[in-house]
């Protein structure tokens, strides 16, 4: 932008220093559709709806992001118990109000703190006594060992995958294997740090399958073009697809890697939204009972969150990162990153550890246990039943047809929008499928997000839909709004 | 590192892909000297502690990093009460313990929040409650006006300049402006992102005083090397160096910046301490009192921070980041970046809400404000008087001179380290204060960081101590027990002919850490 200003010497122009010729050509490129048109549409709205302009309906739904409690769901009581006890360190005041049990696990982090203190930066890599727990989790969940130097606490999972990106593209033509539909921090890293995306297909015929032929097609397509494929993401529950990856899959993801010798990623962080009959398996588990060469050879970092799963504590920022098989320089040079920015959030460390270590029939009182179970269950069992509704609503809606939700938050249903319709987001220099939802939001305050965000076969059109409404009813009836919606579109572009 | 693996069809070698050849040069060559080799050394030895090694001394005394509340500052009782009312929604229960009007602060939070959840992610650049009272805070501290579009809520003041210095690097020409001293998470990041560093140099005969000439040298030497200068970090109060800024120095800084056109970062996380009779002004404040054109066109970045002032919630990792002048694209990129992150920690925006709308006579009960300004009060006096204790005791140290700790947390004295000490820690491969350092650590656990971290002038050596620990005896002792080992150090290398410095049995350092 350019102001004319006119001093009593003379006449000059002045322009922004910081513009888009000077701002870099990856920044501008990278996308983020999560919180890309959609978000900023319906923060126009938002504002619109402050100021008094009325509406078809009373407020905005964000069915865009994985956000569980923005949509009613509940904390777990004993974890913020425990964390709001690791601010106020007062022990006696704090059993007025709080169980004897949270008193008592807030002690023991707070002992291990220098000083008790929640409000100091800990080590870089996180506070040894969580990552401790983490090793543990690990352990016991997959019957590995685990080097606590390998653990590091960070404020989500984002965090995390960030830094690892960082470290694997060193120039425009190392490639990172990513699954389409994938979760689109990916490529928008990617793009970023100048690499390079190598999409591998899911099937959605196949409930979004993973293939070997795929993987390799992927590879040699991308190698002929001269690029060098670094590392592979795994996202296992998937999102935004949510199918579950068995052992079997996960045995070949891990020998094609080490055929081409590239670093996997496994964002993991939904391992405990599961909604059929099977088991997680994480990459970590496969790879061990693989066992040799395997085992001692493939790279590997692995994801979790405690944003997901049934804390769906999002807005406290916490989080870890596995690696194994890391070369000693690499792992410095990962700690120094880390250092930069000083440490994650203790809150957010402190609640990694409680979801890791939560409280057990034996360390807790019946009546705390009980709670804890109950709230969890709860939780689970209204994830469940959503994704089982969803899946059902959306594929009775003429046009749509859905993959049943397996796990994770989201459904990706296909929608065949008619030609009309394409050729007139077309005309507007809009991909179809935005232009979907994006009217959706205007007629409905529903958000949700164009497949094109994530991914998706040329030529198809999907968006990726969250299951988290907490009120049944309420969920039902969004789904009919889309419904109603959908239908009309059907008939009016037929 | 390479394996050999033996399996039933054939022999392979399999490398370990990410290793030191194929990791970006900018990463390898990034240094940050806080959490650095002084750090690596300091878990070994409490490794060792823990498994029973002894040492001369009981415990690691941590000088190394402004962390308050890591050397016995306590946090501030209303804000940890109205966080964890925050975190458990229960008004009633909540009265029971914590006072009346921390529990209301709390509810003005929660019913700004969707569903009152602090577990949900906020908007990327924050609660927009929160926003509005950084807007009301910078407006009445500077009688400007602010856009609330223009304030993110970030992870600490780190994550703001990492955007900042990330979208201001397009290619390895551009250059930003950096004081040397400086805190090092500048030159580490501009190194990252592959830029060049531009130093100019704060003088240290003047109390670290930064010039106009000094600012034009750096940059026409800059640009004669073919450097595209794009902008000048400026740190008040300064960290390592202390020095609080006048409203003319601000003002000539701006002007410079304007007629370089060149983008203002200004770090100003330290502004509540200060310690000696001088006013913080802020860049944006200066700014707007010059008028125009400098008000209208000097694009800036202002940064502030839960984690110092006399709040010191490091933890918490709160902080905010004012665009001024912005161009909308820069604007949208920036709020890109911020996206995929999500948002910063609900915790530590909170924490920020209370940090610039603290709570005020007419706004809380007489007991509830009395205490907060105690508390405030008593942890102010504590930092002075051992800003001034440290300055002094320090110059008491043969060889050793440090300027007047006018503000932030440190001391950067400078140390004449004897010339066959100096030879010895050259022939180890390491600087000589980073030598001296190690050496303190070793014979007293104390931790300080070598002044090659943050940037000295050529030939001379410092390092960076902070005035954090927070009981004034001990920080007496900690002071006590440098100042012995330095006149150890002194007399013994005094007078050494550099031919007959004995080197000792092992290395120092694993070289491949010298770099970190």
């Amino acid at each position: 932008m350019i102001g004319r200003i006119c001093s009593k010497r003379f006449c000059r122009t002045y322009n922004h220093s910081l513009n888009k010729d000077t701002i870099p050509l990856p920044i501008i490129r990278s996308e983020y559709a999560v919180r890309g048109a959609i978000a900023e549409k319906a923060m126009k709205m938002q504002r619109q709806m402050e100021d008094g302009v009325k509406f078809p309906f009373d407020k905005i739904t964000q069915l865009n992001i994985g956000n569980p409690q923005n949509l009613g769901q509940k904390p777990i009581s004993f974890n913020r118990e425990v964390l709001a006890s690791c601010l106020i360190d007062d022990t006696e005041r704090s059993r007025k109000i709080f169980s004897s049990d949270a008193v008592d696990r807030a002690e023991y982090y707070l002992s291990n703190l220098t000083n008790r203190a929640a409000g100091a930066y800990s080590d870089s890599t996180g506070i040894r006594l969580i990552m401790r727990e983490v090793k543990s989790f690990i352990e016991k969940r997959d019957g590995v060992e685990v080097n606590e130097d390998q653990v590091y606490l960070t404020n989500g999972a984002s965090e995390g995958i960030t830094l690892m990106l960082k470290l694997l593209i060193n120039d425009l033509n190392d490639g990172i294997m990513i699954p389409i539909p994938q979760y689109p921090i990916y490529s928008a890293l990617i793009t970023r740090f100048n690499g390079t995306q190598v999409p591998y297909y899911l099937d959605e015929s196949k409930g979004w399958g993973m293939s070997f032929e795929e993987l390799e097609r992927s590879y040699a397509e991308a190698t002929d073009k001269g690029i060098n494929v670094r590392s592979m993401v795994v996202i296992n529950p998937g999102n935004p697809t949510g199918q579950v990856l068995t052992q079997e899959d996960l045995n070949r993801v891990i020998q094609f890697a080490h055929d081409k010798q590239i670093f996997l990623l496994a964002d993991e962080v939904y391992q405990r939204n599961i909604y059929v009959d099977k088991e997680f398996c994480s990459v970590r588990k496969a790879l061990k009972e693989l066992g040799s060469p395997y085992d001692d050879d493939v790279e590997l970092a692995s994801f979790h969150s405690l944003s997901k799963g049934l804390h769906g504590e999002c807005g406290l920022r916490g989080g870890f990162m596995e690696l194994h098989n890391i070369n000693d320089f690499a792992n410095a040079m990962m700690y120094k990153s880390k250092a930069v920015a000083l440490c994650s959030n203790i809150i957010g460390q402190i609640g990694v550890g409680l979801m890791v270590n939560p409280p057990t029939k034996d360390t807790v009182s019946k009546e705390v246990f009980d709670l804890y179970q109950t709230q969890e269950q709860e939780i689970f069992n209204g994830l469940k039943y959503r994704a089982n509704l969803i899946t059902e609503k959306l594929n009775s809606i003429e046009g749509i047809t859905c993959n049943e939700v397996e796990g994770a938050m989201y459904a990706f249903p296909q929608i065949r929008l008619p030609q009309s319709y394409c050729d007139l987001a077309h005309q507007e220099g809009l991909s179809p499928d935005l232009k979907y939802c994006l009217e959706i939001l205007s007629k409905t305050g529903i958000m949700i997000v164009p497949g094109s965000g994530f991914g998706q076969e040329e030529g198809t059109y999907h968006f990726r839909i969250t299951n988290l409404v907490n009120s049944k009813s309420e969920m039902t009836k969004a789904l009919d709004k889309i419904g109603d919606f959908t239908s009309e579109l059907m008939s009016v572009h037929k | 590192m390479i394996g050999r693996v033996f399996s039933r069809n054939f022999t392979r070698t399999y490398k370990h892909s990410l290793n030191s050849h194929t990791i970006q040069e900018s990463i390898i060559r990034s240094e940050y000297a806080v959490r650095g080799a002084i750090a690596m050394k300091a878990m070994e030895i409490e490794r060792q502690m823990e498994t029973g090694t002894k040492f001369g001394f009981d415990k690691i005394t941590h000088l190394n990093i402004g962390n308050p509340q890591d050397l016995g500052q306590k946090p501030i009782s209303f804000n940890r009460e109205v966080l964890a009312s925050c975190l458990v929604d229960d008004p009633e229960r909540n009265r029971m313990i914590y006072s009346s009007d921390a529990v209301d602060r709390a509810d003005h939070y929660l019913s700004h929040i969707n569903h009152r959840a602090a577990g949900a992610y906020s908007d990327s650049t924050g609660i927009r409650v929160v926003m509005r009272e950084v807007k009301d805070f910078i407006e009445k501290r500077d009688g400007v006006e602010v856009n609330e579009d223009n304030i993110y809520l970030t992870n600490g003041a780190s994550e703001g300049i990492t955007y900042m210095l990330r979208l201001l690097i397009k290619d390895e020409n551009d250059g930003i402006m950096i004081p040397i001293p400086q805190y090092p998470i500048y030159s580490a990041l501009i190194t990252r992102f592959n830029g060049k560093q531009v130093p100019y140099y704060l003088d240290e005969e003047t109390g670290w005083r930064m010039t106009y000439e000094e600012l034009e040298k750096a940059y026409f030497e800059a640009t004669a090397k073919g450097v595209n200068v794009k902008a000048l970090t400026l740190i008040n109060p300064g960290n390592p160096t202390g020095q609080v800024m006048s409203q003319e120095d601000l003002e000539k800084v701006i002007k410079f910046a304007h007629e370089k056109r060149i983008f203002l970062l200004a770090d100003e996380v330290y502004q509540k301490n200060i310690y000696v009779d001088k006013e913080f002004c802020s860049v944006r404040k200066a700014l707007h009192g010059l008028g125009a054109p400098y008000s209208n066109d000097v694009e800036l970045a202002s940064f502030h921070s839960l984690s110092k002032g006399l709040l010191g919630e490091c933890g918490l990792r709160g902080g905010y980041m004012e665009l001024h002048n912005v161009n909308e694209f820069a604007h949208a990129m920036a709020y890109k970046s911020k996206a995929v992150g999500l948002c910063s920690n609900i915790i530590g925006q909170i924490g920020v809400g209370l940090l610039v709308n603290p709570p005020t006579e007419e706004s809380v009960s007489k007991e509830v404000y009395d205490l907060y300004k105690k508390e405030e009060q008593t942890i102010f006096d504590g930092l002075k008087h051992r800003a001034n204790l440290i300055t002094e005791k320090l110059n008491n140290i043969e060889g050793v001179s440090c300027n007047q700790v006018e503000g932030a947390m440190y001391a950067f004295p400078k140390i004449q380290l004897p010339r066959a000490y100096c030879h010895l820690a050259n022939t180890l491969g390491i600087q000589p204060d980073l030598k001296y350092c190690l050496d303190i650590l070793e014979k007293t656990g104390i931790m300080i960081v070598p002044g090659s971290g943050f940037g000295q002038e050529e030939g001379t050596f410092h390092f960076r101590i902070t005035n954090l620990v927070n009981c004034s005896l001990e920080m007496e002792r900690a002071l006590d027990m440098i100042g012995e080992f330095t006149e150890d150090i002194m007399s013994q290398y005094r007078y050494k002919g550099v031919e007959t410095v004995k080197l000792p049995h092992e290395p120092i350092l694993d070289s491949e850490y010298q770099t970190i």
